[in-house]
């Protein structure tokens, strides 16, 4: 038997200000986005944020309930949480972000007037990164789902009513998407969706989403883009750049 | 070479026992030994369409089980010589039909010289439409002009293309026909169903014919006659075109604009 180390992506949530019965709320929002994507998911729940008396037995019931995996507990756990999380067998990980990786200790900041030459990174400053972009050629049909894990998704073809294209990066589609799209979808606030023709039944960028009935009337049918800004969906014309 | 085609749609009554029936006739008619199988377990319909109810001894499931052999329960059509019809069991539950069963049952059918194998799947996406379509090199995706069919006949193009025999072997994909049938062009153009135009848009499947609706159908379906057998009928007419599309002849597409017809023609009936 050999011991390895891995690294694995996975869903965290965050538990803000919010109760429990909130995080409930919040979970079968998620499932009902994408019920086949999240069924068995693990995932983490961030507790950095929040003041709460958590009860951890209420907390892996509920993740359970919505049919998650509870992996564990994130954020700034105190010594008696600790505690309590190990009594119900609930593991407490220590998160690093995704980040290209500098090799210098202490990233200088950065002038405002400096050479752009000099802001360029050095090829010896950056990891090559393994991540490719998935690229599926053809139409996706309905009850069908692409899943591009952990980097950007390109679809050349329409996304079909009732398909789904899901990419924790960012999701171009050189077609018509009327299904959904989740960029982003394991938290990535950044990610961007660009499609040629937008009728989707969803859009969601890192858990925030649209519904075919709330999206902004004038968008659709036009080639766009889809990002978050603060929370906020915003949409832009491809054409108008 | 023998070829399993499925005539299957997800959606239920929208035209495959009808299409089955007369794309079979059509096949057979051309002089190759043809079958049609009815997967509906407990729905059999095809051997009323076809007239052949009353001649039924043994079904699908019997042969299956090894309780009658090939030669006993297939069908002999009365009209066409090349023609025979594997009927559905009426009675036996829907799990009697295994993998292993429907391989070896078309095995034997290849073996005894039959052409065109051709697949009357019963609606849904649950066991008998996925046996129905596992073993196919083509399928004709039956679709109404209307939302919820055409997004049924999306899902099970996408079975075709990861849940048959051809997709986890990895050969060539299936090759997929688009069949549209109860085709109104009045009604299309007043906005109640779906035109060609949209239909293609959302599938992108090659169109391989347009049924008119047309109450020849059920007259045909009433008398036991498959509505090819009717060539005075627009619906035994466009399905004759399809099959010679699907024999590689091209045919226009017929009925599928409305007929205005001009004060004259109407008195002179011309
Ligand atoms: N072109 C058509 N015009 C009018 N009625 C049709 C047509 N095609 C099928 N039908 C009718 O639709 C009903 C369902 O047809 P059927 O072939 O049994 O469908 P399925 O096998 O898909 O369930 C039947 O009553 C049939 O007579
Ligand atoms: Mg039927």
């Amino acid at each position: 038997m050999t011991l390895k180390s891995l690294n694995f992506t996975l869903l965290v949530v965050n538990l803000d200000n919010e109760t429990l019965s909130d995080l409930a709320e919040e979970l079968n929002r998620k499932r009902l986005m994408a019920p086949e994507f999240f069924a068995l998911t693990p995932m983490v729940v961030n507790i950095a944020e929040t003041s709460l008396n958590i009860d951890f037995l209420q907390l892996r019931n509920i993740v359970e309930e919505h049919g998650f995996i509870l992996t564990g507990i994130t954020g700034k756990v105190s010594e008696q949480q600790k505690q309590q999380a190990s009594e119900h067998s609930i593991a407490v990980l220590h998160g690093s972000k995704r980040q290209v990786v500098n090799t210098s200790p202490v990233p200088e900041p950065m002038e405002e007037n400096k050479e752009v030459a000099d802001v360029l990174p050095t090829e010896q400053d950056y990891t090559v990164s393994e991540v490719k972009t998935k690229i599926h050629t053809g139409r996706v049909r309905s009850g069908q789902q692409i899943y591009a894990k952990e980097c950007d998704l390109v679809i050349r073809g329409d996304v079909g009513a009732g398909a789904e294209v899901i990419a924790d990066g960012n999701i171009h589609i050189y077609g018509t998407l009327r299904g959904k799209a989740l960029a982003g979808a394991m938290g990535d606030t950044d990610a961007v969706v660009f499609c040629t023709v937008l009728q989707p039944e969803l859009v969601s960028i890192a858990g925030v989403y649209k519904l075919s009935d709330t999206l902004p009337e004038d968008m659709w049918s036009t080639s766009c883009s889809i990002s978050l800004e603060d929370q906020n969906m915003v949409f832009s014309s491809l054409n108008k750049i | 070479m023998a070829k399993v085609i499925v005539v299957t749609s997800g959606k239920g009554g929208v035209g495959k026992t009808t299409s089955s029936a007369a794309i079979g006739t059509g096949l057979a008619k051309t002089g190759a030994k043809t079958v049609v199988i009815d997967f509906d377990i407990g729905l059999r319909n095809l051997d009323l369409i076809m007239g052949c109810e009353r001649r039924v001894v043994y079904d699908l499931i019997n042969v299956i089980n090894g309780e009658a052999n090939l030669q006993q329960a297939l069908v002999k059509d009365k009209r066409v010589d090349t023609l025979f019809i594997l009927p559905a069991s009426q009675t036996r539950n829907k799990d009697a039909l295994t993998q292993e069963g429907v391989a070896l049952v078309i095995e034997a059918l290849k073996a005894d010289g039959f052409e065109y194998i051709i697949c009357d799947s019963p609606a849904g996406i649950e066991q008998g439409a996925m046996m129905a379509l596992y073993f196919a090199d083509e399928a004709i995706v039956t679709t109404n002009p209307e939302v919820s069919s055409v997004r049924d006949s999306d899902r099970i193009t996408g079975m075709l293309s990861s849940k048959s025999y051809r997709s986890e072997k990895q050969m060539e994909p299936v090759k997929v026909h688009l069949l549209i049938t109860r085709y109104s062009p009045e009604r299309v153009e007043r906005e109640e169903m779906l035109s060609i135009e949209d239909i293609d848009d959302i599938l992108g499947i090659d169109l391989l014919g347009v049924i008119p609706e047309s109450q020849d159908v059920l007259s045909a379906s009433n008398l036991g006659e498959p509505v090819i057998l009717n060539q005075e009928s627009d619906a035994g007419k466009a399905y004759q075109d399809a099959v010679d599309r699907l024999l590689g002849t091209p045919r226009d597409l017929r009925f599928v604009t409305i007929e205005k017809k001009g004060f004259l023609s109407r008195i002179f009936g011309g």
